[in-house]
């Protein structure tokens, strides 16, 4: 039986490699357990969305290098309501 | 006659204080994933020329920040896949400040020390779009051995698969998972402390 500090090396291990059958049970017996690993396994993959997501972010930044405001201006009408 | 590209501020929006603390931040960015003074600066210059035709049309300096860092990012992994250069300097100091870290996470039976236990990060998607967060997080991987650094970025951010970084950096693939446990201990701590506890304490404003 692996204690923490091994089970969060599994966890993170889990994200880049294909667990075996044991692992995966293991791992889901420990976390259902153990808050702490529970919330690290879950801050481990929103670590990965969040960086993903930092990469997509300024790439879009990068593909549209001018934010002009060049948004087609409504005209505005006199509208008296 | 074409302008040759200068160190005068240019930047209709920007300070000259405001283009010097970007260009300090990127010129750190890089030494740490390029662990090389000199090859940091070719990598920050390479930059800068990349983008001085365009940069007078960013209005804020977090729109430019974002923009030149993305740039900066991928001329550093372009130097990182030609140099195929292995880091090794500093990795021995970093093993012994990770056992300092993991020993103040874990007890001596390897289970959480009670006020060190990982919390559940609360994240509305919109704290995504808060420039601060992207700086939180920037510092903390900053802060990360380069070592670390380099294959978390290789890894989660350009996304590339395990054997092709252990290729890539020299590694074997018991290595790369020590390196990826170590970055990821790391920065969830670094966030936690700086960012998500921040925001609880002082999140007070809805």
């Amino acid at each position: 039986m692996r204690n923490c500090e091994e089970m969060t090396r599994l966890i993170s291990e889990s994200m880049d490699r294909e667990l075996s059958f044991m692992e995966k049970f293991e791992m889901s017996m420990h976390t259902m357990m153990c808050k702490g690993c529970h919330n690290f396994k879950q801050n481990t993959a929103k670590l990965r969305s969040i960086t993903h997501q930092h990469n997509t972010q300024t790439h879009s930044t990068h593909q549209q290098p001018a934010p002009k405001n060049n948004t087609p201006q409504q005209p505005k009408k006199h509208t008296d309501t | 006659m074409p302008q040759p590209p200068n160190t005068e501020n240019q930047h209709p929006h920007l300070s000259t204080a405001d283009l010097a603390d970007i260009h300090g931040q990127m010129l750190a960015f890089a030494k740490n994933q390029l662990a090389d003074t000199a090859l940091a600066e070719d990598a920050v210059q390479d930059t800068l020329i990349k983008t001085i035709t365009h940069h007078a049309s960013f209005k804020g300096k977090s729109a430019y920040k974002s923009w030149v860092f993305s740039i900066l990012k991928n001329t550093i992994i372009d130097m990182l896949r030609k140099q195929q250069k292995t880091i090794t300097a500093s990795s021995m100091e970093a093993d012994e400040n990770d056992d300092a870290l993991f020993d103040t996470l874990f007890k001596k039976n390897g289970h959480w020390h009670k006020t060190q236990r990982p919390t559940s990060w609360h994240t509305p998607d919109e704290s995504y779009e808060n420039h601060e967060f992207w700086q939180v997080l920037e510092v903390c991987l900053t802060n990360l051995p380069a070592e670390q650094s380099r294959v978390f970025m290789m890894r989660e951010y350009i996304g590339l698969e395990t054997p092709e970084i252990c290729d890539e950096c020299n590694i074997s693939t018991n290595k790369f998972y020590v390196l990826m446990h170590r970055a990821r201990i790391k920065l969830q701590s670094c966030l936690s402390v700086n960012w998500f506890e921040h925001q609880q304490q002082g999140g007070d404003y809805a």
